[in-house]
């Protein structure tokens, strides 16, 4: 019997968990990546002919709160309409009772492996790309609950676009924040900010100077923070 | 599977112990290892100890499917097997009779010499799915060869069994000297009968009817009438 690395044995369990798209403009293609609560599938939408991402709820997730925050996440992605945020072209349960939502497929590489041929004049300038979504998500009571370089894509124009999870701070994880929690809501916020400034910090400079260290709140300099990040 | 381990042939008996063994070796060696952190050659001796121990008829009479699934009865004999042992006998002995199954146990060792920090049991799961897996792939080789489509399953293991993952469809198109849209028809192939070679295999290591639809629902998404 041959042997199989971990990454390998996710990549096939993946593949066997080929989607059930009969019954739905999109032919699978095949398996990008997993996260924590499902996969994503390059799919062909044979309607517009062109590709598209789907992410769909791993079998071993198919419980009904699940579900609905896959959707929610669908919904509140679909409400920002920004040129930096990956749009969400549609939503719904597959034949096989999984939960999916459809987005634009992009086309290019991840932070980690844009940044790493990129001097630092345009790392800098890359940052200001990165933040403007951020911003305009939190101006209309959104956050990204997991922002991480691979998270963030370049895509084939130089553009930056933003991937992961993103929730609505006012539903967060399904609970309303009433006024009197807004200062959890406020935590929230400048939790995430904290996560820009700790991605830029790693992709600017950290990782550059400290191969292999952990990067947190504590172990960034502080001049590598910006006050209104932090 | 578990029926023909129970059977009263003898013959038919060794060759579903073969095949139980096939599959859950390496997981049993593993959680030996971990769980009871015995040293590599008292965790050989257990896990032939424990194999041998299948083919005696009465073994898996006590499993019962529907209180739950095979893998985890298989997990709770062997940790009852390693308490049944005396600490002084380290070696075990086995009778004349016993089947000595023939596992690579130095190619486990360095297996389990990648850390992992997960409990015995995550440990033992994962090796469980990893085995399911692997058992999978050779019936795919199998079925390919006798399909007469060797390529389709070529390009299987060059790209999904690839460790990197770093290959795209027009590099196979140009190592195989095929046109991107063969790759993709290939792969599609290959990937539907390794879906059902899971499948095939899975049936094989669950104890029940019941315990492979839940499986099969839980691993991966199909809804078996």
């Amino acid at each position: 019997m041959r042997w199989l690395s971990d990454a390998v044995v996710a990549r096939l369990h993946a593949e066997a968990q080929l989607p059930d798209l009969s019954g739905t403009r999109y032919r699978a293609q095949r398996f990008l990546a997993r996260g924590g609560m499902g996969a994503v599938w390059l799919a062909k939408d044979i309607v517009l002919r062109r590709s598209v991402a789907l992410k769909i709820l791993a079998p071993e997730n198919s419980s009904a709160d699940l579900a609905a925050r896959l959707l929610r996440e669908a919904e509140v992605l679909a409400r920002l309409e920004h040129p930096g945020i990956v749009p969400v072209h549609d939503a719904g349960t597959l034949a096989d009772g999984r939960t999916f939502y459809c987005m634009k497929y992009v086309e290019g590489q991840t932070l980690d492996q844009y940044v790493a041929q990129l001097p630092l004049r345009e790392r800098l300038q890359l940052l200001q790309r990165i933040a403007e979504p951020l911003a305009f998500a939190h101006s209309r009571g959104v956050i990204h609950r997991d922002l991480k370089p691979g998270n963030i894509m370049i895509g084939a124009f130089g553009e930056v676009l933003r991937t992961g999870v993103w929730r609505s701070s006012l539903a967060y994880q399904g609970t309303i924040i009433a006024n009197r929690s807004m200062e959890k809501a406020r935590k929230l916020f400048r939790r995430s900010r904290l996560a820009t400034a700790v991605c830029w910090a790693r992709q600017v400079t950290w990782r550059r100077n400290r191969p292999g260290a952990r990067c947190n709140r504590s172990t960034i300099a502080p001049t590598y923070l910006p006050s209104a990040l932090c | 599977m578990v029926l023909a381990a129970q059977s009263d042939d003898p013959r038919e008996r060794e060759w579903a112990v073969e095949a139980i063994a096939s599959a859950y070796w390496r997981p049993v060696y593993k959680y030996l290892r971990v769980r009871w952190r015995i040293d590599p050659e008292d965790a050989r001796d257990l896990t032939q100890e424990f194999f041998a121990r299948l083919l005696e008829r009465n073994f898996l009479d006590s499993y019962e499917p529907d209180k739950g699934r095979l893998r985890t009865f298989l997990r709770t004999c062997a940790d009852r097997l390693f308490l049944n042992q005396s600490r002084a006998a380290q070696r075990l002995k086995r009778g004349g009779e016993a089947v000595h199954l023939a596992l690579d146990f130095d190619v486990a060792e360095k297996e389990l010499a990648v850390a992992h920090s997960e409990s015995p049991e995550d440990l033992f799961e994962r090796e469980w799915m990893r085995a399911l897996f692997a058992l999978a792939v050779e019936r795919l080789q199998a079925h390919c060869a006798a399909a007469g489509k060797a390529r389709h399953f070529e390009l299987f293991e060059r790209y999904d069994l690839d460790e990197s993952g770093n290959l795209s469809y027009a590099d196979l198109a140009r190592e195989f000297n095929l046109a991107t849209t063969d790759v993709t028809n290939y792969l599609a192939y290959a990937r539907r009968e390794f879906r059902r070679a899971v499948l095939e295999q899975l049936r094989e290591m669950t104890g029940s009817e019941d315990e492979f639809r839940r499986e099969a629902q839980s691993l991966l998404g199909v809804n078996l009438k």
